[in-house]
């Protein structure tokens, strides 16, 4: 507790908390007497000529005469005179402002007297005749769309439509019969004879099949129950004994160490071909070096002695 | 409870055939491997036989430096 040793404890207000202590009275200070200065008179006090004393209102003199203020021109306002008398201003009397008709966003317009012109009745005269085509000079009329196109009939003769759904039907052998058979038609005209060739003759006899012919049977019996044998393994489900199931996980995770292994190889072997490289580079610069070498001896011994 | 110890258990594969092709397809990578290791040997014998032949010239060049050495540096009087 040393960090409390240096502590003050407030004191505390026995009377009670809040209240403030009694103000000192303050005693007017003692007029000091200090000899060779004069004493400053009081402002209020003072006699010196022309001197206003301070503090004092300024009041005007009673012999200073008013200002001349010139003929047309206001007097100057006063307090002492209160608030001047305004005169009644004659405004101009404005007209009565008439209230403006409002008119409605949709106006009523007044209905026009027949607002489409009448088409003109054009008489037969006036339309143009259609032009005549080329080498036709007489107009073909055009029918009345009211009506269907129908041939004019002689008098005395009636004309009786069919129903267009039913159709007479030909059977197939007789229909047969009708087409225009170039070979049974009885017109006369003749097709040619195929000229005969020489190069194959129909003799009637029939070659033997090759040798394996007598054996496709089997051959196609045995290729089937492969392919049935394939297609059963490979629909129905496989089933693994548990032990071949373990040696073959066994296996697996043994050729991925081995894969691993042979991937570092790769890796190490590639290392150990970029150093070579760097070392035949580095060889390749030597012999240049022994080549200028030399080059430069063969110049010395041989050359400059000669 | 000895027939059902002795009993084998099975393991039901799926994707069977997917693993048969992926089993080809393994053997036929290792054959190849196999065909690009004996190319890297042939490659490898070659380089032996070029070292060996690099060897015998730098042994060449190291008689004849000596030689001229011996014949610039101490001359026989």
């Amino acid at each position: 507790m040393a960090f409390n040793l240096f502590k003050k404890k407030p004191k505390k207000n026995k009377s009670g908390a809040g209240n403030l202590p009694p103000k000192p009275k303050l005693e007017p200070l003692a007029k000091p007497n200090i000899p060779g200065i004069p004493e400053v008179p009081n402002a209020h006090e003072t006699n010196v000529p022309g001197i206003l004393p301070m503090n004092q209102p300024i009041s005007s003199p009673g012999n200073i005469s008013p200002p001349i203020i010139p003929e047309g021109v206001a007097p100057p306002i006063q307090p002492s005179m209160g608030a001047p008398e305004i005169p009644p201003i004659n405004a101009p009397k404005m007209p009565p402002i008439q209230e403006p008709l409002i008119k409605s966003p949709n106006p009523v317009v007044p209905p026009r007297e027949n607002p489409i012109p009448p088409i003109p009745v054009r008489s037969k005269q006036d339309i143009a005749e259609p032009i005549a085509p080329m080498g036709e000079g007489i107009a073909i009329p055009a029918p009345e769309m009211d009506k269907p196109f129908m041939a004019p009939l002689s008098a005395g003769e009636s004309k009786e439509f069919k129903d267009p759904v039913e159709e007479e039907l030909i059977p197939f052998d007789k229909e047969e019969k009708t087409v225009n058979d170039p070979f049974t038609s009885e017109s006369g005209d003749e097709l040619p004879s195929f000229p005969e060739s020489g190069a194959v003759k129909y003799t009637g006899e029939i070659p033997n099949p090759p040798a394996y012919f007598s054996r496709m049977g089997e051959i196609r019996e045995e290729v089937e129950r492969d392919s049935r044998i394939h297609h059963r393994l490979l629909k129905k489900p496989i089933f693994v004994e548990v032990n071949d199931y373990r040696k073959i996980v066994k296996e697996i995770g043994s050729i991925k160490k081995d894969s691993k292994k042979s991937k570092d190889v790769t890796q190490s072997l590639e290392g150990l071909k970029t150093k070579m490289e760097s070392k035949l580079k580095v060889w390749n610069k030597e012999l240049e070096k022994i080549q200028r070498n030399l080059v430069f001896m063969d110049k010395v011994l041989f050359e400059e002695s000669g | 409870m000895t027939e059902e110890k002795n009993a084998p258990l099975f393991i039901k594969v799926e994707n069977y055939r997917e693993v048969l092709e992926l089993m080809r397809s393994i053997k036929k990578k290792v054959i190849e491997s196999k065909a690009t290791l004996e190319k890297i040997y042939e490659l490898k014998g070659e380089e032996d036989l070029k070292i060996e032949e690099w060897d015998d010239i730098l042994k060449d060049l190291e008689k004849k430096v000596d030689f001229i050495d011996e014949g610039l540096f101490e001359p026989k009087v």
